[in-house]
């Protein structure tokens, strides 16, 4: 087991990356269960796991909650657009 | 608060996932439904703006439209300015000759009534010369002389004919030539001279040796300028027959009457005049016609516009023209009454009054686009607004499709920016639901796994 694939999972997460933490993770899980089938792993290792299962499950759901409150901000901003630039023009006249 | 431009500007690093085709999201966690709902709710959103500049454009649209309808009548009503223009130059006025035999009169711009007494004295003659003798046998060069001056005759062709030709062709401007046969049966052709003026004007061919070919000239041949006078004034001497006697009045003297003058009545049709009028009033109604569809309740798109102060203000400054001097001092001494409801009646008959009392004071009115009185406050006012470049009405319409050019420019580029955040949007989101999915199905199959690790190992420990 590459022992430095969960943190690099967290940090994609934490990094918007979550395509990336998707193939990590299949790599991590990959190598999980190969150690379960040779009985290879550590007794810690489920727990371990677990944990960040539940970790990048709270991160990306949180990630999703602060991309849904930009919107609601630009739905905001959007209500209070102001008309298009170069208004009607003011015409003089001195007849 | 943001911009829009800040906001959608912010995602701008598209996520590479599968799981997502076009704008329905296709995720397979549990959380898909509810992630689509957010997308949906964002594009809708983001789609506000875009919804609320096409109104806009919509609405400039009508009002370009309308201006131009606007533009198209008071272009009308300008026209029908510069036809009561025309109506008071020269294709209105007719000139009466008491002796048409004696001379015939014609009218053009500029014209003005009155009454002209022209007495014809003389109307003159051309010179002429003719060849002495038959032509031919002579070799050229031949020179022409008009009044002492040489003028050389190029040409090839030394016949009657081709001399003629050659002098018509490089001195027809001061002469004419023309081949005359005075011989009858026999032959005999000679060169015959005529001044293209009258006056005295001397006339000769030569030869190479400076030869003279022609008869000598006499007082009867000399020519002699035309002599008339106008209004019992001293006598004018003219080199043509056609004279113009006053501004816009051209008399050509056809035959002397000394001791008879011949008068000339110049008058203004009224029949142009008024249909000019009536033209004018019919041009002038459409356009207050269609400024009051933009005002009051159900107006038109250019209700509020400033435009349609500018446009009244000129209408007003037509139908309420007046000058302090003279009997006809208003468009009512004209038959053209202003009603109360901005719109202007014509009555004919007023303007036949007042042309038959006081057709002076009717041209003293009217002035010209370019002299002064109505037609030139009429015709300056109508191109404040219609002059290219410089005219309001024009200038408004410039800006009008100036702002929609503009305002679709905006349109297509928040658009481009809605749907580069709607992919990357979409693309996010699955990448989220991907993920979670995954962690999902995998973490239960390797807990699985490991649960039946954990009881394979209790087993073989309990054996």
């Amino acid at each position: 087991m590459n022992e430095d694939l969960p943190a690099r999972i967290r940090h994609a997460v934490a990094s918007g990356l979550f395509a990336q933490a998707g193939d990590l993770w299949n790599e991590y899980a990959g190598e999980y269960a190969d150690e379960l089938r040779a009985g290879t792993a550590p007794p810690s290792r489920h727990a371990d796991m677990h944990e960040l299962v539940e970790w990048c499950r709270v991160a990306t759901l949180a990630a999703r909650a602060h991309a849904q409150d930009r919107w609601n901000a630009l739905a905001a901003s959007e209500k209070y657009l102001q008309p298009a630039p170069g208004g009607l023009s003011r015409i003089a006249t001195s007849f | 608060m943001g911009s829009i431009s800040n906001s959608l500007s912010s995602v701008t690093a598209p996520v590479t996932v599968a799981g997502s085709t076009g704008s329905t999201f296709m995720g397979a966690s549990s959380y898909s439904t509810d992630l689509q709902s957010v997308i949906t709710r964002a594009v809708s959103i983001a789609n506000l703006p875009i919804q609320q500049l096409t109104n806009q454009q919509t609405a400039l649209g009508d009002q370009s439209k309308e201006l131009s309808t606007l533009d198209g009548l008071v272009a009308q009503l300008q026209t029908a300015v510069q036809d009561i223009d025309q109506a008071m130059r020269g294709s209105s006025f007719t000139a009466t000759v008491s002796n048409s035999s004696l001379l015939s009169a014609s009218v053009s711009d500029g014209a003005m009534e009155g009454n002209y007494s022209v007495e014809v004295k003389d109307i003159g003659s051309y010179a002429t010369s003719m060849s002495a003798a038959k032509w031919g046998g002579i070799s050229g060069p031949y020179t022409l002389w008009i009044n002492g001056q040489s003028h050389n005759i190029a040409t090839s062709d030394t016949s009657a004919n081709g001399v003629a030709a050659a002098i018509n062709s490089q001195y027809g401007g001061q002469v004419r030539a023309t081949v005359v046969n005075v011989g009858g049966s026999t032959p005999d052709y000679r060169i015959a001279l005529q001044a293209t003026t009258l006056g005295k004007t001397i006339l000769d061919i030569q030869d190479k040796n400076g030869a003279s070919l022609q008869t000598a000239q006499t007082a009867d041949t000399w020519g002699s300028q035309a002599s008339y006078s106008v209004n019992g004034a001293a006598p004018v001497a003219s080199n043509s027959r056609s004279v113009s006697i006053s501004n816009g009045l051209t008399v050509t003297l056809l035959e002397a009457s000394v001791g008879h003058p011949v008068n000339i009545t110049v008058t203004r049709s009224t029949s142009a005049l008024g249909n000019a009028l009536g033209s004018f009033a019919d041009a002038y109604n459409s356009v207050v016609n269609e400024l009051s569809t933009q005002h009051g309740q159900s107006a038109g798109p250019l209700q509020g516009n400033p435009i349609l102060s500018a446009i009244q203000s000129t209408l007003s400054q037509l139908g309420t023209y007046s000058n302090s001097t003279g009997a006809v001092n208003n468009l009512s001494s004209l038959g053209l009454e202003l009603q109360m409801n901005g719109q202007i009646t014509y009555n004919q008959f007023n303007l036949v009054a007042a042309d038959i009392g006081n057709s002076s004071g009717v041209t003293s009115f009217l002035g010209s686009a370019t002299g002064g009185g109505f037609l030139k406050s009429a015709t300056d006012a109508l191109n404040n607004l219609e002059q290219t470049g410089t005219g309001t009405l024009k200038n408004a319409e410039k800006d009008l499709q100036t702002q929609i050019t503009n305002l679709g420019n905006t349109i297509s580029t928040k658009q481009n920016q809605v749907a580069n955040l709607q992919a990357n949007l979409q693309q996010q989101m699955a990448a989220m639901d991907a993920l979670i999915a995954s962690m999902q199905q995998q973490s239960s199959y390797l807990t699985n796994m490991f649960q039946a690790q954990l009881a394979q190992s209790y087993a073989m420990a309990g054996r």
